[in-house]
């Protein structure tokens, strides 16, 4: 038996090998070679180290994406809102005029040396357009001249917006720039290194869970397209099916094959355009954005309050509370309540407790808890507060086999009932 | 063993002075003459492997020129590898404690699949000694290189501690890892040395020098400090000659352990199986018991414990507040519990290295120490009892391995395409590398393109390679007896015959019968049952010969070496009673055929000896031998039990003679069967030795096999035969 049999044999018998679909195509000689510039419009840039394929696509400003124009919400000082939802003070200085909007295709998920980037897609505004660059790895031998072509646009941005590319796709291009570099140290050229990591950067992932989390079961770029922009994508490819068809692609020279792929990178990046400019609206502007969810609201609050918006988080939980169904309106007079408490406002935060009470929505142990507090250290009503803490204890017993911690809390509560006792008795004795 | 005094060597004039202090400060003033030997054979530039026993100072052999070479230059990196993840645990607390001593900044961390990855990045990019294991080396660090820029660009050593464990198929694996890492360094630059470290083996040497496939200098010649030593081989005296059993070694090693609590001698026990650890442990609470002895000072050591709990215990050992530790072999290797005065090895543990490592953790370095192994009745630990001088004799037994297994080297290669593409020219292994890229090429894994050979596969190759299993596909055992829960594995060929719908199915004692053996998804759901039989399934196999690569024609036999491909086919099962052994039932299996294409060695008997016998005597005969040879060969190959395999006919359609093959059981074959070709006259004389010296009559599980599997005639036949192939007279008939 040939080495060739044996190893066929192997990888047979112990399933080590490939997709078989990877392998089941035979390309004829007879085929005709299909390059990519006969699918996707675009030019060749000439490089030091070859030329490189990219693809060129101008959209005008008024171009709809879903619901949205792709450029909303840019009106006044877009930084702003960004840096309050990505938490990055760094980002106030960052000019969305003047950033890329960026994403990637590769050849698998998992990350490490072995996975390419065949396709960097950037989104930028040129004069009264927004132009689309698509940076193409025809074949693994041209990764030079893709990366130095893609390295020459870069020093005109001041920062990206990427959707989870602080996990994936920077990582990603940094070790292919890395060991394209390498590789011109070994041919004696010494380059710079690639200022990626220097540039101001937006991730969306991050932004968007701060705002959907609360409503949508997924963040996924399709998920906010579907629920937030009102864009539902037809005959788009799935991504788990990209790096094959990329191998399909290079197997049997037909660039036709990768269309969709092409397609689905762009649309990409445009939801991205479209994403970031409705994130601004909304943040700037919570009642001029035509927010209709309360729990996009609720999450919006709850944004301002972190940040120390106070007035706007008071406004927009009022806001949420007014739209909200009878559960989430618990949950966002909640946080209300509190903020009010933090804030010294302690009359308001009072009337919500007392009016949850009044309600007889007897489910909920904290107003009962604040109240006592409020009654024993503000008002120096012991009886009041006896009667608040003795309500808290009844609550927590009925449910005591549900609230995990529970009898750490009656513990706490009974303690609190001892000394309101005691203070009362020495009230009437003093 | 007579005591040893000291031997020391200096400390090089060009040690920074700053780790001459420290070394001091720790009350070292001198070297042992190895540890100074190392050292200079690493400032010369030179590989290394030391090779001396426990607890010698073997990590000073690599620490020194480490720290060294880091105080001297802050960048330079060092990478340590040990087996395991608990041993490096070990030994960066060693680190820790010496650098600490030295008072300057260098930075040891652990880097495994326990390393948090909020502290990964900040590791990859300062830590000066990076310590972390195969499987994170393969899966973790060689995949992602470029994140460790830092690290390959200024790796000036690598450690390798424990080399006696990198053997078999794992040390196979483990010099392709290897061969990755060496061309991931030429790739930023660097060329490290390497330190191999090593417990006493035959080809210590050989070993390292094919796992890094460069040269290596030996330093063995141990210069520390011992004690007198005894060491006593105690075989637990026959209580049914009949059926050749002895009195249970469990029970003699209890007596004997009991001797030294009563008498306050710090000992160690080592058991076999967990499961003796702890039946001997609750043997020994109760003897200390019985003496007012705290039940803290006798301990139990072994996998499952809790980290805590063994810092612990090995804490106590080392300040002598621990009487006694019942340990498995997880004691066995470099873990600090310091000297004890006795270790007693329940069962010879399986290899000579094994039981040195094991004897070793007894010693003194002034005082006297015993080793005591207590035999059970296996084949191998009566042989031993039999033949003390096989063990003290000079060791035949060495580590092998074979990178260029196909399978083995086939995966390393996906593995090194992914990491950096083959240019042209390139050279991996074995001269017919590049026929493995042109397949790889053809199977569209690889893309040649431009003079190099990209990856093109979605797949992340390193993940879907053990270097630990022999199989890549092992079936997993689900008991759904309450809630579901995996209880084990098993190699898919022992699934055919074990783990068969209605089979019943042991496991830690416990029986458990088989609803459902799923094929395709490799799961076996069993439920705990408590019956009266057990099942023995057969198996219909055979040996194809492909191809012989060696062939030698001796007088009285002839034997060979090649490929052959192992077919096997479960047919029936039957349901044997327990105790009476009769047959209470049977059932057909349905499962498929299974094929190994692997190496083995063959044995083949001539005509005239066939002639003396009927066919039913020699078929067990050759069943007795074919036993005796697949029970001793772990003893010349160092392997595992499990990782070799006997096949026995007496009529080989192709050699048309009877034969006895023994096979790998790895797919391609790692080493064993070839190295079988070259020693097997050692093989046949011990197999004789065992079978004569055995007390039993006509066979037994000690030597050529139970009765009811042999039938009457095997022992004798099996003497006869094997007198016959060495050309002796003496017939086991004619002593009587």
């Amino acid at each position: 038996m040939d080495l060739r049999d044996k190893l066929r044999s192997f990888n047979r018998n112990y399933s080590i090998s490939s997709d078989p679909d990877n392998r089941s195509t035979d390309s004829s000689s007879l085929k005709r070679k299909i390059d990519i510039e006969d699918i996707i419009p675009g030019s060749y840039r000439q490089t030091s180290y070859g030329s490189s394929f990219v693809g060129e696509r101008w959209f005008p400003l008024d171009y709809t994406c879903g619901s949205y124009p792709i450029f909303t919400g840019f009106d006044s000082s877009p930084n702003q809102p960004l840096a309050w939802l990505a938490k990055d003070e760094e980002l106030l200085s960052m000019d969305l005029r003047t950033v890329a909007f960026l994403d990637t295709e590769t050849t698998g998920l998992a990350g490490g040396a072995g996975t390419y980037v065949f396709l960097i897609g950037i989104g930028y505004f040129e004069g009264d357009s927004f132009k689309v660059e698509q940076y193409f790895l025809r074949d693994y031998n041209e990764e030079l001249a893709m990366f130095s072509a893609f390295g020459e646009l870069l020093p005109r941005f001041d920062g990206i917006v990427t959707f989870n590319g602080k996990t994936f796709d920077i990582p990603l291009i940094e070790t292919r720039f890395n060991m394209v570099r390498r590789d011109l140290m070994r041919m004696g050229i010494e380059t710079e290194e690639v200022p990626l990591r220097d540039l101001l950067h937006l991730d969306l992932l991050h932004c968007a869970r701060r705002l959907w989390k609360a409503r949508l079961t997924s963040c996924s770029l399709t998920s906010l397209e579907e629920n937030i922009l009102g864009l539902y994508r037809e005959d788009d490819v799935p991504g788990a099916l990209i790096p094959s068809l990329y191998f399909k692609y290079l197997q049997d020279e037909d660039a036709r094959i990768l269309e969709g792929v092409f397609t689905h990178n762009l649309q990409d990046i445009l939801s991205l355009l479209a994403l970031t400019g409705r994130m601004c609206q909304m943040v700037q502007n919570p009642k001029g954005a035509d927010i209709g969810e309360p729990l996009d609201l609720f999450s919006l609050a709850r944004l301002y309050e972190d940040i120390g918006l106070n007035e706007m988080a008071i406004e927009t939980y009022n806001m949420a509370k007014d739209r909200a169904t009878p559960y989430v309106k618990l949950e966002v007079m909640r946080n209300l309540s509190f903020l009010y408490k933090r804030l010294g406002a302690i009359e308001e935060a009072v009337a919500i407790w007392e009016s949850f009470i009044h309600d007889g929505r007897d489910i909920l142990v904290y107003p009962y808890v604040e109240l006592a507090k409020y009654y024993e250290h503000k008002e120096r009503d012991y009886g009041k507060a006896k009667e608040y803490t003795e309500g808290a204890i009844a609550i927590t017993q009925r449910f005591r086999n549900n609230i995990k911690g529970s009898s750490s809390d009656l513990l706490d509560l009974n303690y609190r009932l001892d000394r309101l006792t005691r203070k009362m008795s020495l009230a009437k004795r003093g | 063993m007579p005591p040893r005094s000291a031997k020391y060597g200096e400390i090089p004039d060009e040690i920074d002075h700053r780790l001459v202090k420290a070394l001091k400060e720790r009350g070292i003033e001198r070297l042992y003459s190895h540890q100074s030997e190392a050292l200079k054979a690493v400032l010369a530039g030179e590989n290394i492997v030391v090779v001396t026993p426990t607890a010698s100072g073997k990590t000073l052999t690599y620490n020194l020129p480490v720290l060294d070479s880091i105080l001297k230059d802050s960048s330079t990196r060092a990478m340590y590898i040990f087996p395991t993840k608990a041993l490096s645990q070990d030994q960066v607390t060693e680190v820790h404690e010496f650098i600490n001593t030295i008072g300057e900044d260098i930075k040891t961390y652990t880097y495994d699949g326990d390393t948090p990855s909020s502290a990964r990045r900040i590791i990859r990019s300062a830590g000066h000694i990076i310590v972390t294991n195969p499987d994170m080396l393969h899966t973790g660090i060689l995949p992602h290189h470029t994140k460790w820029m830092r690290l390959f660009e200024n790796l000036k050593y690598v450690v390798v501690d424990e080399l006696h464990s990198y053997r078999g198929v794992f040390g196979s694996h483990f010099a392709n890892v290897i061969r990755r890492l060496k061309r991931i360094c030429k790739y930023y630059g660097s060329s490290p040395q390497f330190l191999f470290a090593s417990a006493t083996i035959a080809n210590p040497q050989e070993l390292a020098a094919r796992i890094l496939d460069d040269d290596v200098s030996c330093i063995d010649d141990n210069g520390a400090p011992c004690g007198s030593k005894h060491f006593i081989f105690y075989n637990p005296p026959v209580v049914n000659k009949e059926l050749g059993i002895r009195r249970s070694s469990i029970l003699e090693t209890k007596s004997i352990g009991e001797l030294f609590i009563a008498n306050k001698v710090q000992s160690i026990i080592f058991a076999r199986s967990r499961l003796n650890t702890e039946i001997l442990l609750t043997y020994m609470r109760e003897a200390a018991k019985a003496r007012h002895i705290p039940m803290d000072a006798i301990r139990g050591y072994r996998g499952g414990y809790l980290p805590r709990q063994r810092r612990e215990i090995e804490e106590g050992l080392r300040k002598g507040e621990v009487l006694s530790v019942v340990s498995t072999n997880a004691l066995e290797l470099g873990i600090d519990i310091g000297r004890l005065d006795v270790a007693i090895i329940s069962g010879y543990p399986g290899s000579v290295a094994s039981t040195w490592q094991q004897a070793g953790r007894a010693g003194r370095r002034s005082s006297t120490s015993a080793a005591i192994l207590v035999g059970t009745s296996s084949p191998l630990d009566q042989y031993i009892m039999a033949n003390p001088e096989y063990f003290f004799g000079s060791s035949p037994e060495s580590g092998f391995i074979n990178p260029d297994n196909l399978i083995i080297l086939l995966s390393h290669i996906k593995c090194a395409a992914f990491e950096l593409p083959f240019v042209d020219g390139e050279k991996f292994g074995p001269d017919t590398f590049i026929e493995i890229l042109q397949f790889l090429e053809e199977e569209r894994i690889l893309r040649h393109v431009g003079g190099k050979w990209y990856w093109m596969c979605e797949a992340f190759p390193a993940e879907q390679i053990s270097l630990r299993t022999a199989s890549t596909d092992n079936v997993v055992i689900i008991d759904t007896t309450k809630e579901a829960r995996v209880i084990g594995e098993v190699d898919r060929f022992g699934a055919f015959t074990m783990l068969h719908d209605e089979a019943i199915y042991i496991h830690e004692g416990q029986q458990y019968y088989v609803e459902r053996f799923d094929y395709k998804e490799k799961k076996a759901y069993v439920k705990q049952v408590d019956v009266d039989y057990y099942t023995d399934a057969e198996l219909a196999v055979s040996v194809r010969v492909m191809d012989v690569f060696k062939e030698e024609n001796q007088e009285s036999f002839i034997k060979a070496f090649g490929e052959v491909v192992v077919t096997a086919v479960p047919t029936i099962f039957k349901k044997i009673k327990l105790h009476t052994h009769e047959n209470v039932g049977w059932g057909h299996i349905h499962l498929p055929e299974q094929e190994l294409h692997t190496t083995a060695f063959w044995l083949t008997i001539p005509e005239e000896f066939e002639e003396s016998f009927s066919k039913e005597e020699l078929q067990s005969g050759l069943l007795a031998v074919a036993n005796l040879f697949v029970n001793i060969a772990p003893l010349y190959l160092m392997c595992d039990p499990a990782d070799i395999k006997v096949f026995a006919e007496v009529r080989s359609p192709f050699t048309e003679r009877p034969t006895i093959y023994l096979y790998d059981k790895y797919p391609g074959g790692i080493g064993l069967a070839e190295k079988l070709y070259s020693i097997e006259e050692l093989l046949i004389e011990a197999a004789l030795d065992l079978t004569k010296a055995c007390q039993c009559e006509a066979g037994c599980p000690s030597c050529v096999g139970p009765l009811n599997e042999i039938g009457q005639s095997g022992k004798r036949v099996a003497i006869a035969l094997l007198n016959n192939i060495l050309n002796r007279e003496d017939m086991y008939g004619s002593e009587r």
